[in-house]
């Protein structure tokens, strides 16, 4: 019998490798993306059966004998012991935001191969073991945060450069985000529509589920969905409508301030109205449509179109400058490692487990759950004509402003389109144009309507696909907007509480006000400045966001490895320790890269350097020197930004290796350090 | 059975469970619960103060 599961063990593993080495190694053909999903679903099922296991047996050594504090405290309101894959769903739903989708899309740009390799590999040694060890650390410190852990286990300083480097991420994060739905619903009336629609059933919802029959959220969430389906069809009507059509459409400096106003609006009107009922519509449309993906993936087997590599791997690429290292494996953070998820496996997730053991099922199954969903957005991405991929995601101002002008730059480059092409698919997918469509969430609807529409329904149906994707993607992008203004807001007044008592009530309405307005005023700040950037604004924000959010990764690691040295299992460190290394040096690099490169698109201070000779020649309108001061002033301070991230993790490396050489020595604990963690 | 257990699960989900696991919990403790509307907004403000949520 051992001998059997052994042998199928091998079997698993030997398909994995076949299928990473076809991946991997073919050029100038084309591949079935069944290779990619056997490449992917392979390494999962060999990394959760025996990486995973040997973390939990000898790097952890979970014990179910061990009181989880959901068992222990079990206060029926926020320590509660649940069933495992309950907890499992809810861990999910929160890890699984839009990053493992726009991400990849926007990677594709060096080919298939860099990015689906990056979220293989990265997610079974990095990402998942990361997940894991922060819901074990946080699960055996009452569902401490990573914040707190940071602060005990390394040191103050550790605890609040953690703290400040978590805030700026939040707003770097809601900033870029806002930008990908800018750019879905610019001169989209349809789109638009439907987006618009989801508040007031948001509203409806929360109405009946606070007052109507309280606490009813199957019911509600049914209904719900049904209208949201409604509006998706309907937006066709309005779309086609000459009164509607331009009641709905809105150029992108419009929309950056509706949604900065939306934000402010969701950030301080009581969570029952809009934010939860908006979470139950989008965690069912996420988990559905993501379903309904990998079905209509499996059932078409569409080719890959995409090559394997790019010319673009050398860092002249159009979507965001930079070389495929380190650039590569900032743009994908979620789906291979995301700091982020730390925040969430210590957060909610720590205090609903009823055995150690569910940890391993939930923080390094459920990351691989996410890796997967990235890999199908990847698959989107490569199954479409390559020449489409780059005109949809390619800024005006890098490829030209008009249709002809864009598509001989993207012709030129090897990757032929017409058009003619361009027109017939805006065409099939009810919208415009399509041209310059950046962020990544458009090209990404494009390919799962593709997908779809080859499964059910044909190209009659592609209109309807590609705006229930636009919907789908915007619904949750929202949702985590508002979730992340919301948390950003309590965060601001725990900290502004320590300076004036009543900043701190988080019910009294000044206090409401004053921080949810600057938080929004924050994020809104870097979101109207991607609009205005004249070469698409995801350049410099998805990279910056990228930096800090791997960034955040490193310092979870930094206390992970903390963990394992101060249990005593030191040599075991390398779980920890190599990824961290890794993280580490791209992310330093790429920091460096933003910041002082010479290369005007990829460095901060060599742009703003570019345009003051500009105007010191006399080569700027007067009209515009004042909009030129204001971009210089924003490469400044995207450049102070990265370099205060930069900071913040060298604080806590340096600050953790210290500890792990204390406590390897058999040092003494300083007595400044007692008393902060006593 | 397996409906039965489907339903259980997707009701904990959800939440739609948790005003009555509140019952039991305050029968338990012998305090009188909150009605099911006040729960419902407390919890709710409880969960999205704190849970983080991912990009």
């Amino acid at each position: 019998m051992r001998v059997l599961r052994y042998g199928v063990w091998m079997l698993v593993a030997l398909a994995g490798a076949s299928a990473l080495a076809i991946v991997g190694l073919t050029r100038g053909e084309e591949i079935s993306v069944v290779w990619v999903l056997i490449a992917a679903v392979a390494t999962y099922a060999v990394a959760y059966r025996f990486y995973s296991k040997f973390i939990a047996a000898r790097v952890l050594m979970l014990d179910d004998l061990r009181q989880t504090p959901a068992e222990r405290i079990n206060d029926g309101r926020d320590f509660v012991p649940t069933n495992r894959w309950v907890v499992f769903g809810h861990h999910f739903a929160a890890i699984a935001g839009p990053g493992p989708l726009i991400g990849p899309t926007l990677c594709a740009q060096f080919g298939y191969l860099p990015g689906t390799l990056w979220i293989i590999l990265g997610v079974v040694l990095g990402g998942a073991v990361q997940d894991f060890l922060i819901l074990t650390g946080s699960l055996r410190r009452d569902g401490k945060s990573l914040g707190e852990m940071a602060r005990e286990e390394i040191g103050v300083m550790g605890g609040f450069a953690a703290l400040v480097g978590v805030l700026l991420i939040m707003i770097i994060l809601m900033a870029v985000l806002g930008l990908v739905i800018v750019n879905a619903l610019k001169g989209s009336p349809w789109g638009t529509f439907t987006v618009a629609a989801t508040i007031p059933i948001a509203l409806v919802m929360g109405w009946y589920m606070r007052f109507v029959r309280p606490g009813k959220v199957i019911e509600a969430t049914i209904w719900g969905l049904a209208l949201v389906l409604l509006a998706v069809v309907g937006g066709r009507w309005v779309g086609d409508s000459s009164f509607w059509a331009p009641l709905f459409t809105f150029a992108p400096n419009v929309l950056a301030v509706m949604i900065i106003v939306y934000g402010f609006a969701a950030s301080v009107l009581p969570v029952w109205l809009l934010l939860a009922p908006r979470d139950y519509l989008s965690a069912f449309i996420k988990i559905g449509t993501i379903l309904a993906l990998a079905l209509g993936i499996v059932v078409y087997m569409p080719p890959v179109q995409l090559p394997a590599l790019t010319r673009f791997t050398d860092g002249t690429g159009p979507i965001f400058a930079g070389k495929v290292f380190p650039f590569a494996f900032i743009t994908i953070a979620c789906g291979a490692i995301s700091g982020f998820h730390a925040l969430v496996a210590s957060g909610t997730t720590p205090k609903l487990l009823r055995r150690e053991s569910d940890a391993r099922m939930i923080g390094y199954g459920a990351m691989l759950m996410e890796s997967f969903v990235a890999v199908m957005a990847i698959i989107a991405a490569a199954v479409l004509q390559p020449g489409v991929y780059f005109a949809v995601n390619s800024p005006a101002g890098i490829v030209g402003a008009t249709p002809e002008r864009a598509t001989q730059t993207i012709s030129a480059w090897g990757f032929p389109v017409t058009p003619a092409e361009m027109e017939t698919l805006a065409a099939d997918v009810g919208e415009r144009s399509l041209f310059a469509r950046t962020g990544g969430a458009p090209s990404l609807a494009v390919g799962m309507a593709h997908i779809f529409a080859n499964t059910l329904g044909g190209k009659t149906v592609m209109a309807i696909w590609y705006h229930f994707a636009i919907m789908f993607e915007a619904l949750f992008i929202l949702t985590t907007m508002d979730a992340g203004t919301r948390v950003g807001r309590f965060m601001l007044q725990d900290f502004l509480g320590h300076l004036w008592q009543p900043l701190g009530r988080t019910s009294w309405y000044p206090s409401v006000f004053l921080t949810s307005a600057a938080m929004v005023g924050a994020w809104g700040y870097f979101l109207y400045q991607g609009v205005m950037d004249p070469l698409g604004g995801i350049n410099s924000l998805w990279p910056l966001f990228g930096i800090s959010n791997q960034l955040l990764a490193a310092i979870a690691l930094s206390v992970a490895t903390t963990f394992i040295v101060k249990s005593g299992r030191a040599r075991y460190a390398w779980v920890t320790v190599g990824p961290l290394c890794w993280l580490l040096s791209i992310t330093l690099t790429a920091g460096y890269e933003k910041i002082f490169s010479p290369e005007v698109r990829i460095g901060f201070l060599a742009h703003a350097a570019q345009l003051q000779d500009r105007i010191a020649a006399g080569q700027v309108p007067a009209a515009e020197i004042a909009e030129t001061h204001a971009v210089m002033f924003n490469d400044r301070l995207d450049a102070a930004v990265t370099a205060l991230f930069m900071g913040l993790v060298l604080v806590i490396v340096v600050d953790a290796v210290r500890e792990w050489y204390r406590v390897l020595s058999a040092r003494e604990v300083p007595p400044r350090r007692l008393a902060a963690t006593a | 059975m397996f409906y039965t257990e489907l339903r259980a699960a997707v009701r904990e989900w959800t939440g739609d469970a948790e005003y009555e696991r509140h019952v039991r919990h305050c029968a338990r403790r012998r305090h009188s619960p909150l009605d099911r509307g006040r729960f419902f907004a407390t919890r709710l403000e409880r969960r999205y103060g704190t849970r983080a949520r991912c990009c």
